[in-house]
This record gives structure tokens, sequence and C-alpha cells, in this order.
């Protein structure tokens, strides 16, 4: 409801002079999206006042997870992937695949050293070896190597 | 006579029984496996590695050169099926309507199914297209004409009204979904007049303002809506992908079986596809979203998509590979890209000194040529099929890994699949936030497939609308095509609401039986 009330909002606010064909797609969409949003919010107020059966859920998708583990666990992955993210920008994709890689099978996975760095030479092997010795994909220097006058 | 001579041409020049043949074939297996390899990692599109192709092309003779084009091209969208299938990560940006289904078959232990019926329907629909290539160049051009800016427009709302009519229960969300992917299609420049739109400039500063002006990069946003709801949902269950193992009945050959089984569904799933690629402009994201709305529609029982029904993974296979020998259509006849594959096919064409148009239908030309284009479609696939069903089981077992050896590769091939758009770490941070959003609408019960065909189909609308309106004024509401679309939609809409009030009604008598029984039967 927010995003299309926006998007009107710099219909009628935003665009400037001369803008106004511009301004006439987001119009058509944006008062249509609207009323379909409040009316997507009005029925998911109406249906979480009804009792949800467990019946339709089929039993390989039913949770055998604690929710207070699946919370941990899900704020868990969410930081890894955050600094999947970090490491990428800070170290650069080559050196990501070794550290994060590694990382993350020993300290987040708790895996075993052989297995983790075992998985860890395969990672790095696989994304130097293909995407930076055969394809040359041109990927940029990490921060940290800009900072240090290594690019 | 001069057709068939050309037909039986066309084959003879690309299997290695001449020298002219021996060099096309050669140069078509390297095609297939470099397509083999693109269409498994996300992030490497056909299309970028067709422009890769182009210069070493210059050599070679027409037959051998799009021989090396079309066996990559051909075969992307095939592979492309297997990350859809086996993580739940669009391998193509064309193959993520696989994963709608295709994925929670692998969940349920049954990824060799869902890979065998992926990979047959796939072949079905490669040779579909590639005969509808061949029937259809005595008949090309009524068929494309037969389309204008008004139908373009209108086609654009049937199909994202189609795909959010998946929705089930709640339409509304599925056409909010739909209305926020067009919203999200208007991000950047206006396709017009090039005016910025919604580039947040006073939030983001110029530099973040400008680096939308691009819009909003379709790969980040389908890896990020797919893949990353799946890597927390992999982490938080722990384990493998695979929840259960079924035995044979998950296996490669009852898949396709269901191929076969399934055939009507199949050919008609190829129909659309080849349908739709031989509409210039529309691309090929479209087609496998349009023939899963009606794989959908045409089944019975309809609350098995999205929970892993096999009809969902044979629709968009089918079509994906069916619109490769449509979009072929225009691109040779007119010179008029289907598909961004084609615009950068129609380069090597200059670079081969061919000139798209009547001289590649001319039998005394180069109509063996083109001959050899259908050929090269089968053939491909035939081959990439064949590999890869001697591997399938193999690779199915990827999908009893534990989740915690998988996790890692997976977000650097997300992240990657991102950040080779445009080399820019802004898509990768595209592919953590709508990875964010996906999460949240699968949380709450959203579909996703509509928010990305409304992204995919955004522009589309707009350019036609316009064009549509300059054109005819407002009387384009009335073209006899528009009004036939606008009842489609309108069907589109209305259908899924009749029968989920018949539902309830059926749910409401069922529930008033079982309430009188005990008491007729006291009495």
């Amino acid at each position: 409801m927010l995003i299309f009330a926006y998007v009107l909002r710099e219909v009628f606010f935003g665009f400037g002079e001369g803008e106004d064909r511009a301004a006439l797609f987001p119009l058509i969409i944006g008062i249509p999206g609207l009323i379909l949003a409040l009316g997507a919010f009005g029925k998911e107020v109406f249906t979480t006042t009804k009792v949800v059966t467990d019946d339709e859920v089929p039993s390989w998708e039913e949770p055998d997870v604690e929710p207070d583990v699946a919370r941990q666990r899900m704020i868990s992955i969410i930081m890894w992937t955050l600094g999947f993210f970090f490491s990428i920008w800070f170290v650069g994709f080559v050196y990501s695949s070794v550290i994060a890689t590694f990382l993350y099978l020993k300290v987040g996975g708790r895996e075993p050293w052989l297995m983790s760095i075992f998985l860890t030479i395969v990672a790095w092997l696989f994304f130097y070896g293909l995407f930076d010795y055969m394809l040359h994909l041109p990927f940029p220097d990490g921060q940290l190597q800009i900072w240090l006058g290594w690019a | 006579m001069e057709y068939l001579d050309s037909f039986y041409s066309g084959l003879i020049n690309i299997l290695p029984f001449s020298t002219q043949g021996q060099s096309s074939f050669l140069f078509m297996l390297l095609g297939i496996g470099i397509g083999f390899v693109v269409g498994l990692l996300p992030g490497l599109g056909g299309a970028t590695t067709l422009a890769l192709m182009l210069p070493f092309i210059y050599k070679m003779d027409p037959t051998t050169a799009f021989a090396f084009l079309l066996g990559s091209n051909a075969v992307t969208a095939t592979t492309g099926d297997i990350t859809s299938v086996l993580f739940g990560v669009p391998g193509e940006g064309i193959t993520a309507a696989t994963i709608v289904d295709g994925h929670p078959m692998a969940k349920k232990g049954e990824a060799g199914r869902a890979l065998g019926a992926a990979l047959m329907s796939s072949l079905v629909g490669a040779v579909f297209g590639a005969f509808a290539l061949a029937l259809a160049i005595p008949l090309v051009k009524p068929l494309v004409l037969s389309i204008g800016a008004a139908e373009f427009f209108m086609l654009a709302i049937v199909g994202i009204t189609f795909v959010a009519s998946l929705s089930g229960r709640n339409i509304f969300k599925g056409l909010t979904a739909g209305a926020l992917g067009l919203v999200l299609a208007m991000v950047g420049l206006d396709p017009i007049e090039s005016v910025p739109r919604f580039t947040l400039e006073p939030i983001l500063g110029e530099g973040g303002g400008l680096f939308l002006w691009d819009g909003v990069a379709l790969v980040a946003v389908t890896v990020g809506l797919f893949a990353i709801p799946e890597i927390v949902d992999l982490a938080v269950q722990e384990g493998a992908i695979a929840k259960q193992n079924v035995g044979k009945l998950g296996g490669v050959w009852q898949g396709v079986k269901d191929t076969f089984i399934h055939w009507k569904l199949v050919l008609r799933c190829s129909a659309i596809g080849a349908y739709i690629g031989l509409l210039p402009g529309l691309g090929g994201g479209p087609a496998q979203w349009i023939a899963y709305a009606h794989a959908v529609q045409s089944s019975p029982d309809k609350e098995r998509f999205g929970k892993g029904a096999i009809e969902g993974v044979l629709g968009p296979g089918a079509a994906n590979n069916s619109k490769e020998g449509g979009s072929l259509v225009p691109t040779i006849a007119f010179g008029v890209p289907g598909s961004v594959s084609m615009a950068i096919l129609l380069g090597a064409f200059i670079i081969q000194g061919i000139v798209p148009g009547p001289d590649l239908l001319d039998p005394d030309k180069y109509l063996t040529l083109t001959f050899s284009f259908v050929w090269i479609i089968v053939v491909s696939n035939i081959i990439t099929v064949a590999v890869c069903f001697l591997f399938l089981n193999q690779i199915a077992k990827i999908t009893f890994v534990k989740g915690t050896y998988l996790i890692p590769f997976l977000l650097l091939l997300i992240y990657l699949g991102g950040f080779a758009v445009k080399n820019s770490f802004g898509d990768m941070a595209m592919v953590i936030l709508f990875g964010t959003l996906g999460w949240f609408m699968v949380r709450f019960d959203w579909q996703r497939p509509p928010l990305l065909i409304g992204l995919v189909l955004g522009n589309i609308a707009e350019s036609n609308l316009f064009i549509a309106s300059k054109i005819y004024g407002l009387s384009w509401l009335i073209r006899p095509g528009v009004i036939l679309l606008f009842l489609l939609l309108l069907s589109g809409i209305l259908y899924p609401l009749y029968q989920n009030y018949r539902e309830k009604q059926k749910k409401i008598a069922a529930r008033l039986d079982a309430t009188q029984k005990p008491r007729s039967e006291t009495t």
C-alpha cells in the first residue's frame, strides 16, 4: 500500500512540467494497484479472524524444528548471507570463495577440519578455475586491495 | 519439391557424413558444451554468451557458424531447468517458472522425476518449435502481422492476470504482486522520453539514483526472489534439500513417462511457447509463465500446484524450448528479433554477409541454411538430453547432500549471478533486497511469479500502450483483438473466483451433511 501511495505521490507532485507522458503509466498502474493492495489487506484482516486448519500442510513440509531453534538458525543464515556480501565487497570474489566458504563450513556449519578444507579448495578451484582462469570474467578488486594499493 | 530438397539438405549439412557436415557437427558439439555449462550457471546468460561467441565466427562458413551459435543457444533453457529443480536457483531467467513446482518436487525426494519431466518436455518442445519454424516459413507474414501494438499491450496484461490467478484463494494478492512488478519495471528511465522515474535520488544520493537509471536488473530480482528464501529454508530445516526418499517413483524414467502421459498438455504448451516466441519483442520470459498458467488453468486439481505438481514442470519446460524455434521466425523472415538472443544472432547474419528476409526463404539462395537452423535445434537438444539422462540420477542425488555443504556454493553463485549482469555491487545489493522481499512473500503466502512477470512485461506494456494510443487514439480499445483479449482477461480473473465460490459452497454442504448425519442416525 505504501509503495503504491508513493507512486501516486510522485505522479501528482514528483514529475515536472512537460513530463505528463512519463507520469501516465504510473498513474494507470498506481490507482488500481492501490485499490488491489487495499483489497488484499482487507482480505488478510478478514481471514486472520478465522481458524486455520493444519490439514492443508503437506507432510514433507511439516516443521520439525522448534520455533526457537528455527529463529536462531534463520538469524544465523541471514547474518552469513550478509557476511558473504561483505566478504565479496571487501576482498573480491576469488578470495571470498576461500575465506567465506571456510568460515561458513568451520564456524557456521561446525564441520570437521578435513571436510571444511576440502570443500574450500573445491570452491576455490570452481570459482577461480571456471570464472577467472577460463572465462576471464572481470572480477573487480576488493576494497581491501584498493586501500592497500594492490589493485 | 524444392522445399523438401532444402529440408533434407539442411539435415545433411549438419551431420558428420560430409566435409561440410563434419565441420558443422564439431562446432555444434562445442556450442552445445558451452550452452550446457552456461544454462546450468545462474547469472551467465545465454544472450551474453552468444555475444562472446560472435568474434569466433568470422572465418567460418554460414552453416558452421550458426551450428556453433544455435547449438549453444538451443540448450541453455534445457540445462537451466536442472538448477531450477535441484536448488530453486534459476539457471536462466527463462527457467524461473520451473522452480515453482520443480523445486518442491526435489524437496519431496522426486528430483529425478522432475528432471526427467523437464528434460523430456524440453526436447518435445524444442522439436515442436523447430518444426513450427519449418512449417511457418511459407506462412510467416500473416502470423506476425496478426498482432499490433494494442494487442501486444493487452497480451502483456493478460499474461500478468493469468499468472496472478495462480494465487488461488486470494487473487487480490496475485494481482497486487503483478502490479508491484509493473511498478518495479517503471524504475529508471521512461522508455519513451527517458525521464528518470522512481530513482530515489533524495534517499540514495546522486550515485545511487544514477545506478537506478538503468532500472531494476531482472536477473538480480529473479535470483534474489527465488533463491534466497530457499537457502534460508535449507539452513533452518538443516539436513538435505530432499526431505524424503520415494525410491523409483521419484526416478528419471517416471518423469519421462509423465511427459507422454500428459502429452496433450505438453503439445499445447509447446504451441504457446512457439507462438509467443514468434511475437517480436516479448522475449522468452512470458512464454514460461503463460504456459505455467495454462497448465494450472487446465488442471482439475489446482491446489496441487506450487507444491510439486508434475504438470507445473512439463508446461514451462516445453514452452521454454519451443519458443526458440518460434523466435527464429521473425528474425529470419523480417530481420525483427524475437528476443535479445535473436538480436545478437542478427549480428551473426551481418558478419556472415547474409541479409535476413526473402533471401533466407528462397530455395535458390539460403533456404537450405534456414532449414539447417531447424535441424540444429532438434539435433542439439537430442544430444543434450541424451547426455543429461546418462548422469541425471547421479545429479539428482545432490538433493540428498547435506545443506551445509551446498549453501556456500549457492550463496557465491547467487551473488555472482547478480554481479555479472552489469559488473556492479549495486545489483548484488538488489539480490539481498529482493531476497528479503521474496522471504516475506513466502512467509505471508504471496505468490512471487506475478511480480516477476509484471517486471518482465512492464516496459513492453508501456511502450505498446504509447504506440497504440498514438496510432489509434482511444479507438484501440474497440479493436477486435483487444476485445477478445479483454474477454480472456476477464475470464482469467472471474473463473478462479467462481471456482473458489463453488469450492466453498461444496465445503459448507459437506459440513452440513456431516453434522446432520449423526442426528439422523440417533433418531
